[in-house]
């Protein structure tokens, strides 16, 4: 399968420690004098005017509530007196930061929000649905929080492990959907580019066709505008708090991405979302961990 | 009835509707052209704008329009179009299916995908042979 980095036919036969050194390097060149932990605020970093993204004072008060209520939720007693702490050794602390992890009994990729769940299953408690973000959202948020600034630690040892980093990083270099992009055609070919947004509606005057009256057509998977983040750093500050004070985990921003390139998107906590995040999680590795990160 | 049937046929409103579209057929094809190269101008640009149509200025600037407002920095600039694609057919092709002729490109490939009909795609050389 062709790719954007490396040779094609290549791809599987690169270990995830030349992959990686391969994309930074092709990253670096396209963002010269750029390193991995310039990248971490994400798109921000390349939209034109912007410097930094300080925490508003709503969305300080958006992340405050999202932690009160994930810590609330991460103390609350399982019907056997048990906690979300005792699951997680060290408490839970400082742990974060080696998720995703594959899990030979299984051989599936665990990311936090499944090793949560796992907690709910062993003590007989109800799991929550990864798509649910009203309840997953704060408690992931909370649980990375007690690992905030932890860097990320992402192992791919013995066979199953490499089997679900190749096929997230297939994922990754797969061209999808309609609109034929692939993850690495914007975050590694295109990383540092902006996609802008049409902000005129004085076409629709001259139009003589009902379907381009643009102004008055809400296109549900319109491109806001906004930059291209490098794929390296981008994996380390989830889940994010939109504007507004919603919460976008990683997986939900799969989603939009897929629907961007007109692709029916895997479920949230699917295997394939699950691989791709374990190679996403990779690539960041070294890099501090962060919990709701403002975003769009 | 035969006899209702002629009537309608051959009455001046049916003669008139009749002969409107064989004179329009013998207009020189440069004369329809102009007449139409207007509004196919303003049909391709209402493509390139439509984010679900051509979104092309979710990549492209086009310099020389005013009415395209975009920072998008991913594809080339597109202006003095006609000039670097001066044979029509493979500015057509490019937009067509541009991996083609450029193996790792990202731009979409609105004909091949069918994100775009052929008349779109064709408004929408129109427009860009005047950018």
């Amino acid at each position: 399968m062709a790719n954007h980095v490396h040779s094609q036919g290549a791809l599987s036969s690169l270990s995830p420690e030349q992959d990686r050194a391969a994309i930074i390097q092709a990253l670096q060149k396209r963002l010269s004098g750029t390193r991995p932990e310039d990248w971490i605020i994400g798109s921000t970093a390349f939209e034109p005017g912007v410097t930094a993204i300080p925490l508003s004072a709503a969305n300080a008060t958006n992340t405050a509530d999202i932690l009160a209520i994930g810590k609330k939720r991460w103390e609350q007693k399982f019907k056997n007196g048990k906690t979300f702490s005792n699951c997680f050794p060290n408490g839970g602390k400082r742990i974060a930061g080696t998720y995703p992890q594959f899990e030979p009994s299984t051989k599936q990729v665990m990311t936090i929000e499944t090793a949560l769940n796992r907690c709910l299953q062993l003590h007989g408690e109800t799991t929550i649905a990864p798509a649910n973000v009203s309840e997953m959202g704060p408690l992931a948020a909370y649980a990375r929080s007690l690992s905030e600034g932890q860097s990320l630690n992402i192992r791919v040892l013995g066979q199953g492990a490499r089997d679900r980093f190749d096929a997230g990083r297939r994922l990754f270099n797969a061209r999808i959907g309609q609109q034929n992009f692939a993850c690495a055609s914007c975050h590694v070919q295109h990383a540092g580019g902006v996609y802008g947004a049409n902000s005129t509606a004085e076409s629709t005057t001259e139009s003589t066709t009902a379907s381009t009256n643009v102004a008055a057509v809400k296109n549900p998977t319109a491109i806001a505008g906004g930059g291209l983040a490098p794929a390296v750093g981008q994996a380390v500050s989830w889940p994010r708090v939109e504007p507004g004070g919603g919460i976008r985990s990683l997986h939900a921003q799969f989603q939009r991405c897929f629907r961007r390139s007109g692709a029916e998107p895997f479920l949230e906590g699917s295997d394939e979302f699950n691989n791709l995040e374990y190679y996403l999680a990779y690539l960041s590795i070294g890099l501090p961990l962060r919990s709701l990160a403002t975003t769009r | 009835m035969l006899s209702n049937i002629k009537k309608k046929i051959c009455s001046p409103h049916s003669v008139a509707t009749f002969l409107i579209p064989l004179w329009v057929a013998t207009i020189s094809p440069p004369l329809l052209a102009q007449a139409t190269a207007p509004a196919t101008i303003a049909k391709g640009r209402a493509i390139f704008l439509d984010e679900r149509k051509g979104n092309c200025a979710a990549c492209h600037k086009a310099p020389n329009d005013e009415a395209v407002k975009t920072q998008s920095k991913i594809g080339m600039p597109l202006e003095a179009v006609k000039a670097k694609y001066p044979d029509r057919a493979k500015l057509r092709d490019a937009i067509w299916d541009l991996s083609k002729t450029v193996p790792n490109t990202i731009m979409p490939p609105y004909g091949k995908n069918r994100i775009l009909s052929d008349d779109e795609i064709d408004a929408l050389v129109v427009y860009l042979e005047t950018i």
